[in-house]
């Protein structure tokens, strides 16, 4: 029997939700990122199947089986990012853990206890039931889940008081190929941001505070280092800058009215700060549209895009670059603690040639960034190539890594580069 | 037309989707959980058949695992007319593909018995009560296939509510012919055209100017599907389309609310159909004659704009029972969470479905919540005051 069979026969034997169907395994390799058609061409690969386990024992047994079959596992959350990292550009099998989407929270420590499926938003709506909130979630909580975010990593609401998603994780437990695992402190590096690529996180607790009463406000600035002074004053829990392009996108696709102004989206807890200068009266309406910065999609119908994380001090240049960049754009830098996420956001066509062009100057973005001090916000599959340059102890992850998952079954391709795609990705970035 | 060609027109929506997921409230992922069946797993596929991909009949059944019920096209963040979408690719499939085997015996049904469910037309007013009195007004009352066949107890109260008050009415009986709403919705729009034009001969034959339904299917279509279709097809349309909530509050809601005395008692929730409340925007007028009515109205997690379908729509009850009872079930958990007396909806459908998915989960008839029709409430509190 061909080993493709066997492995078919022990699939169907071992789990009730599964999908060998060539549609279903087209939808379940891509996430959000849409390339130019020759970038795509190199990454595209198929998963061989699609497993969704209900358990742990299932995802024990998908551990089993990927060994056996050699087959690499490639962790799927609601797929809203767009790094590639749920990608199966080896192909084999996508575990999508929306059926382990229970989460159970403590009121006495203030956690939530989650497994990987679990969605921000529906933790955030049962902790408010109990007086409590979430510290930080991401921009996507509507949809995106918890084993997802932490395996991305990165920072999001209120980030600026509580910093990135690591510095909220209690605990994890995780599997691999030699069993369970429970990870804290310190060695909660080699999980969190690595994209599954060290082991499979099956539960987080995640760090819960009193919920407390949001005072949204917006603050007109005049440059980004005045938007700097007013958030290092006032000690926001979140804070964002958004770019006069962005209201000037958002009013065309919403009718809204916003002033086309830079504006710091501050929001503070409880207590009200006193800051001088303009406040609007539409910082609720702003605040409550925190979810949907891709609606500018709507000016596409396509979105070209890139996330850099830089130093505060190299933020006052980049938007001056940014803004030397005859196109039309939008960005939204999110502050956290000592480090801010800036995101480009570039309206374009992916059925039309300016396609290409739009990505090389977003990618000309991603250079100026990293000459300023600045690293990709992830690297996930497309910009392996650039990890060891820009991932804090590497060599020593890369150590793990080979550690626990000698044959390179675990995510592969995705933070540690693999093959020649990198190479090739990396030429890919110099063309376009 | 090629797959490819057809959808060129729907190019700028299918490109428009952000695959952002927030469209996961969809009732049919919420229960099958494959992004095959969920709102951005159906943009895909098209995106794909737009670039040259054919289309199997798994996903071709997978594509029309949806009720309408509209909530994707209300929580979608870059507003792609999703409903509409929806109705444009079933349609083209169908033509393509040819209709599911359950949406093809509706269509059947219609042809030769005027009604979705294959009844004898002769039957169609058998529900009619004795003491009733019809009259030639320019009123007509369509019960419609589901209140003159299933949940007769719909119909009858509404005409008797226009007895009491002494509204009269027209009533076509035998002649009454299906609205369309199920061949629209299930891709067979060419089919409906027929029932269009069938019942406006009608309705200008009997001199009806104005046409009220219990039933939130019809409704939709009368106001919203017969104006689109009468103008491509160079038809007039003069009718003013009335829900029966929308009458009974407008003409009688005052009466309900001052003049009754004797008030019902107990907690109840209402279930907005999607036909009446996403598609038509109709959510007040039951709300207000629920509390006329006396009973103490809460509302469920998902209401009005978000409300969350029973699961019957779009053809979905027809050829995929056990997802619709599924979709049901879910329904009636949200209703139970509230501890309420009456689950109340303006739908005969939604009425036959959710008392069929309070069936399959192992509730009594008599156990809470009783499912009621607004008219049925209606009735019941002029029957306490001897009206
Ligand atoms: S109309 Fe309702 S059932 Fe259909 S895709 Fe949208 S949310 Fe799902
Ligand atoms: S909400 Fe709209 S944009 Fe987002 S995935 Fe669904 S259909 Fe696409």
């Amino acid at each position: 029997m061909e080993i493709m069979e066997r492995f078919e026969i022990d699939v169907r034997r071992s789990f009730s939700h599964f999908s060998f169907h060539p549609f279903e395994r087209r939808i379940y390799s891509h996430d959000i990122s849409v390339l130019p058609s020759f970038v795509e061409k190199m990454v595209y690969s198929q998963a061989d199947v699609i497993i969704q386990p209900r358990n742990v024992e299932e995802v024990k047994e998908i551990l089993r089986l990927s060994k056996e079959y050699s087959k690499p596992i490639v962790p799927r959350g609601a797929a809203t990012s767009g790094y590639g990292g749920v990608i199966p550009f080896n192909g084999g099998i996508v575990v999508d853990f929306s059926r382990m989407n229970g989460f159970e929270i403590d009121e006495d420590l203030k956690l939530v206890i989650a497994e990987p499926g679990a969605i921000w938003w529906d933790i955030q709506k049962a902790a408010r039931k109990r007086g409590l909130s979430l510290r930080i979630y991401p921009t996507s909580a509507i949809s995106s889940t918890v084993g997802g975010w932490i395996g991305q990593g990165g920072i999001g609401i209120g980030s600026t008081m509580f910093g990135d998603i690591k510095e909220n994780v209690e605990w994890l437990r995780v599997l691999d190929f030699q069993g369970e695992k429970v990870v804290e402190g310190e060695d909660l590096r080699y999980y969190v941001g690595m994209e599954g690529t060290t082991g499979l996180i099956i539960s987080s607790a995640v760090k819960l505070m009193d919920a407390a009463k949001e005072i949204p406000l917006a603050i007109e600035v005049e440059s980004v280092g005045n938007a700097l002074k007013v958030f290092g004053k006032t000690k926001p829990y979140s804070a964002i800058l958004m770019s006069s392009e962005f209201f000037r996108l958002m009013n065309e696709v919403k009718g809204s009215d916003f002033k086309e102004k830079d504006t710091l989206v501050a929001v503070y807890l409880d207590e009200e700060p006193k800051i001088e200068g303009f406040k609007y009266e539409e910082a609720s309406e702003i605040w409550k549209d925190r979810f949907y910065p891709l609606r500018i999609k709507k000016k596409g119908p396509s979105l070209v895009s890139v996330e850099i994380l830089l130093p505060f001090e190299a933020l006052e240049a980049f938007y001056g670059e940014a803004r030397k960049l005859e196109i039309q754009h939008a960005i939204q830098t999110y502050f956290s603690r000592g480090e801010a996420n800036v995101i480009v956001l570039i309206p374009s066509d992916e059925r039309e040639k300016r396609f290409t062009q739009d990505w090389k100057k977003a990618f000309k973005l991603l250079k100026i960034g990293l000459k300023l001090g600045g690293k990709p916000y992830a690297t996930g599959l497309y910009l392996s190539h650039l990890s060891k340059k820009v991932i804090q102890h590497f060599d020593d992850l890369l150590d793990f890594k080979r550690k626990v998952d000698p044959q390179n079954l675990l995510n592969p391709g995705k933070i540690f580069p693999k093959g020649r795609l990198p190479m090739m990705l990396k030429i890919a970035g110099l063309i376009i | 037309m090629s797959e490819a060609n057809f959808l060129k027109n729907l190019s700028d929506e299918i490109y428009a989707c952000a695959q952002c997921n927030y469209c996961r409230v969809c009732p049919t992922y919420k229960i099958e959980k494959w992004e095959s069946v969920s709102p951005r797993g159906r943009l895909y596929l098209l995106k794909l058949m737009l670039n040259g991909s054919k289309i199997d009949s798994v996903m071709l059944k997978d594509f029309f695992k949806c009720t309408t019920c509209g909530l994707c096209e209300n929580i979608c963040i870059v507003d792609i007319p999703l409903l509409e979408l929806w109705e444009k690719a079933r349609n083209w499939l169908t033509k393509v593909k040819g209709p599911l085997p359950a949406h093809k015996k509706l269509a059947d049904n219609i042809g030769i018995h005027m009604n979705i469910y294959g009844e004898d037309r002769n039957l169609r007013d058998a529900w009619f009560p004795d003491n009733v009195e019809i009259s030639d007004s320019e009123t007509l009352f369509f019960a419609g296939c589901t209140a003159s066949y299933r949940v007769r107890e719909i119909a009858e109260s509404a005409v008797k509510i226009f007895s009491r008050f002494g509204i009269e009415f027209n009533y076509l009986g035998r002649d009454e012919v299906c609205c369309g709403s199920t061949l629209i919705r299930t891709g067979q729009k060419e089919k409906a055209e027929r029932l269009v034009e069938k019942n406006i001969k009608i309705w200008e034959r009997n001199g009806i100017e104005r046409v009220i339904t219990t039933c939130a299917g019809c409704y939709r279509t009368f106001a919203l599907d017969y104006p689109r279709i009468c103008e491509e097809r160079g038809i007039d349309f003069n009718f003013e389309i009335l829900h029966l909530s929308q009458f009974i509050e407008r003409e009688a809601g005052k009466v309900i609310k001052d003049g009754m005395k004797a008030k019902l008692k107990g907690r109840a929730t209402y279930h907005d159909p999607c036909h009446l409340g996403r598609h038509a925007g109709v959510y007040d007028e039951p709300r207000e004659l629920i509390k006329a009515s006396g009973l103490e109205l809460v509302e469920m997690e998902h209401s009005r704009e978000n409300s969350f379908c029973c699961g019957a729509g779009g053809g979905v009850r027809a050829q995929f029972r056990d997802l619709s009872l599924e979709i049901g079930k879910l329904r009636l958990e949200e209703a139970l969470q509230l501890n309420v007396d009456y689950l109340i909806s303006c739908c005969p459908f939604c009425k036959m479905h959710l008392s069929h998915s309070k069936k399959v989960s192992g509730l009594e008839r008599n156990d809470k919540p009783e499912i009621l029709d607004i008219s049925e409430v209606v009735l019941k509190v002029l029957n306490e005051n001897g009206f």
